[in-house]
């Protein structure tokens, strides 16, 4: 039995797409527009805009005189693939084999697979169905090759299905165009008059390959069946990295559970480092035979898929679960999965990445033994802002952009927010003589000031600060500020803001 | 004895200055200043038009120009006459010659070919050390001004509100002991109104190609640098009151006009 491929294309995907999530525009032309050198251009049609004459590659400006009431939306440079990944990925459910080819159409190669949903008029008729269901126009079929499949979704009948043995007959009156040429080729046939299939057909090959190059005769007999063409890149489902470790006996003792883990832990680990990943976040659901699910989670500072350290860190929780009458199935998830960075190790030195990845292991110890200690890790950022001039770090292996600043004191710890306290200043921009923080009253010996630093009037409005660094009787040294200009009819507001070491 | 501004940019440094002469000069007068100095930075541009605006707001202008120097700290420089603007206009053609055009390569050994009958006054640095101390190449440049602009040099004092503040006043006025050279209060003036920080802080992102997202340290961080009072400038160089008398005596000895020219 030879080959037999199914080509899927859904002409109006976006517009589609779009309708579905907002009904209200399903009856109005509706078009998306992207930027093309500088001016905007169609890049999706809806059904009625098609009616009204709008068409792909026309200029909005064009299109909105043919259209008045036209409807546009910007695109987004990938979301058509993505749309089209997602529907193939759908499509797993009726061939194990699907690709997305380049001009946005579908490729099922459904050869053994049709005569499961009662032949391939019933089979064609159910993906239609389904996505029409869905939302979704598709026009399709059925042929022996790739390419006599194309050329009817895209230029045929829609449902067209060609039997074995005879792909030319349906395809001699379709435009040249179905071939999958190139577009300066096309427009080369068709001022030389070819304009169907039936035209160049009868040719020799040596003639068109002269005249015309490879191409033209590569597609024509990849059409016709002459030459093979098979989907060369399918679409891959995503397979959660989810492992399972059934039990004969129900195991209740935490020995038991920790070898448990270290089996699922082992096979986890196993397939990460094959893929090149590490887990951040990993959760171990128990089934107990009284039918109830108890759970314990652990994340990691960096990707991990060091067996070892992630049991580690499960001993350090199994207290925690409560197996009852016993568990009959453990379920081991990464929920958060990342690349892990291959870390190159340094032959001589013994400080580096090893010590690096040390440092993140023990961390993910603290975080474990208490899961309300807060580890954080601050960056310097470009702002003079007080607040924003640090930002948490995402991870332990991002690198500073700039150097922490040290022309100008900044305490070691910082309040958030800013603590409120009453002074007794001179006026007007002298620092304070003494201030009450929580209850206590600090007389001030040094003082140095005001540092003035104005709102980003960018992001926020507001009061300006003035800064002072104060050292009090005891030698302790606060960071403290005024809001604004000093007032003659109203008591400025002071707070304290930071303390140095 | 008053204080009289000396250091205010107009929008003649290109990119840099977010206010018109006419409206630092307008400005000015409402604040009560009879003297005011224009010193853009390696031009005279903007004097002209500085000049009919400061005759028809009754303010007397002192020609001036900050000299940015490719090898040295910043200068002032105000003529005390008519030789001495002619120096001054021969010294910025001779850096306008050098580069391209908008452009202005100048270098010590100008300053000094051209140093007569000017008076010259050292912009401060922005910043201490991390010891609390002068930049060390700033002192080796003062130090050799003191030497080769015998007479005629002043240090330059600032406050902007930076935070140590205090600190850089007290280090430059002992260095100006130690070299026996009078200081001088100078405002640093960008704009004449507050308001007009959010148009400096965009200019600057102009000059420095980035947007006001991504400036980062390369704004201001306040909007200090507007044309204060003279009570506030009092106020504020209170503990160096011969700083403020040094600014009105230089203004006092730089009487050239454009007027002199016709």
């Amino acid at each position: 039995m030879g080959k037999r491929y199914a080509v899927l294309w859904l002409p109006y995907l976006l517009t589609d797409w779009y309708t579905k999530h907002h009904l209200d525009c399903a009856d109005e032309p509706l078009v998306f527009t992207v930027q093309l050198r500088g001016r905007m251009a169609v890049s999706a049609v809806n059904p009625h805009a098609e009616q009204l004459g709008v068409v792909p590659q026309m200029l909005l400006a064009d299109a909105r005189a043919a259209v008045p009431q036209l409807n546009v939306l910007s695109d987004k440079p990938a979301r058509k693939d993505k749309l089209l990944r997602a529907i193939g990925l759908w499509c797993i459910r009726y061939t194990p084999l699907v690709a997305v080819d380049t001009t946005g159409c579908l490729i099922l190669d459904i050869t053994g697979c049709a005569h499961l949903w009662g032949g391939e008029i019933a089979y064609l008729q159910e993906i239609d169905r389904q996505l029409c269901q869905r939302g979704y126009q598709v026009r399709s079929a059925i042929a022996s090759t790739i390419g006599a499949a194309w050329a009817l979704a895209r230029y045929g009948i829609s449902g067209t299905i060609v039997p074995e043995g005879i792909p030319e007959k349906p395809l001699l009156a379709l435009p040249i165009a179905c071939l999958r040429l190139e577009l300066s080729l096309v427009e080369k046939l068709l001022k030389l008059g070819f304009r169907t299939v039936r035209h160049v057909i009868g040719l020799p090959d040596q003639v068109l390959k002269r005249r015309f190059g490879n191409e033209l005769v590569q597609r024509l007999a990849q059409t016709m069946g002459k030459e093979e063409e098979f989907i060369i890149d399918p679409l891959k489902p995503v397979l959660p990295y989810t492992e399972r470790l059934p039990c004969l006996e129900p195991i209740k003792t935490a020995k038991g559970i920790e070898i448990a883990i270290e089996k699922l832990l082992d096979k986890l680990c196993q397939r990460l480092i094959g893929e090149g990943k590490g887990v951040r976040k990993v959760k171990l659901s128990c089934y107990r035979i009284d039918g109830k699910i108890t759970s314990i989670e652990i994340g990691t500072n960096r990707a991990s898929a060091h067996v070892k350290h992630l049991l580690g860190l499960f001993k350090q929780k199994i207290a925690t679960l409560a197996p009852g009458l016993g568990v009959e199935v453990f379920v081991l998830e990464g929920i958060s999965v990342e690349d892990a960075t291959p870390v190159q190790e340094l032959l001589w030195s013994g400080e580096g990445s090893l010590d690096q990845e040390a440092l993140a292991e023990l961390l993910d110890k603290f975080k474990g033994k208490d899961p309300t200690c807060s580890i954080r890790r601050f960056l310097p950022d470009e702002h003079h802002w007080p607040e924003r001039s640090i930002r948490l770090a995402t991870s332990l292996t991002e690198k500073r952009m700039i150097a922490w600043g040290r022309d100008r004191p900044r305490p070691v710890r910082i309040l958030t927010p800013p603590h409120p306290v009453a002074v007794t200043a001179p006026i007007p921009d002298y620092p304070p003589m003494l201030f009450r923080y929580k209850g206590e009253v600090h007389l001030i010996k040094k003082a140095d000031g005001p540092e003035r630093i104005e709102r980003e009037w960018w992001v926020e409005q507001g009061e300006h600060r003035d800064y002072y660094y104060v050292e009090d009787d005891q030698g302790r040294r606060y960071w403290l500020f005024r809001l604004g200009h000093y007032q003659g009819d109203r008591s400025s507001n002071w707070y304290v803001h930071g303390f140095f070491a | 004895m008053r204080y009289v501004a000396l250091q205010i940019t107009s929008n003649f440094s290109f990119l840099r200055g977010a206010s018109h002469p006419e409206e630092l000069i307008e400005q000015a007068a409402s604040l009560g200043y009879k003297t005011i100095a224009l010193t853009d930075r390696n031009t005279l541009a903007g004097m002209v038009r500085a000049h009919v605006a400061a005759r028809k707001y009754g303010v007397r202008l002192v020609v001036g120009c900050r000299l940015d120097l490719l090898d040295g700290p910043s200068l002032l420089a105000y003529p005390k006459n008519k030789i001495g603007y002619a120096n001054l206009c021969s010294l910025l053609s001779r850096g306008n010659l050098r580069a391209e055009k908008g452009k202005c390569h100048l270098y010590l050994k100008d300053v000094y070919a051209y140093k007569e009958e000017l008076i010259f006054v050292v912009v401060p640095p922005d910043t201490l050390s991390a010891d609390f101390a002068l930049d060390t190449v700033f002192l080796e440049h003062v130090r050799e001004y003191v030497t080769e602009l015998e007479g005629q040099l002043y240090l330059g004092l600032s406050r902007n509100y930076q935070g140590d503040d205090a600190k850089r006043l007290f280090r430059l006025y002992h260095l100006a002991e130690e070299l026996q050279i009078p200081v001088v209060a100078l405002g640093d003036v960008y704009y004449h109104i507050p308001e007009r920080r959010a148009l400096q802080d965009i200019l600057t992102c102009v000059r420095e190609k980035c947007t006001i997202y991504t400036a980062g340290f390369r704004l201001h961080p306040n909007a200090e640098r507007y044309l204060k009072s003279q009570e506030e400038m009092t106020r504020l160089f209170m503990s160096y009151p011969e700083a403020v008398e040094h600014a009105s005596q230089i203004a006092d000895m730089c009487r050239f006009s454009l007027d002199e020219l016709e």
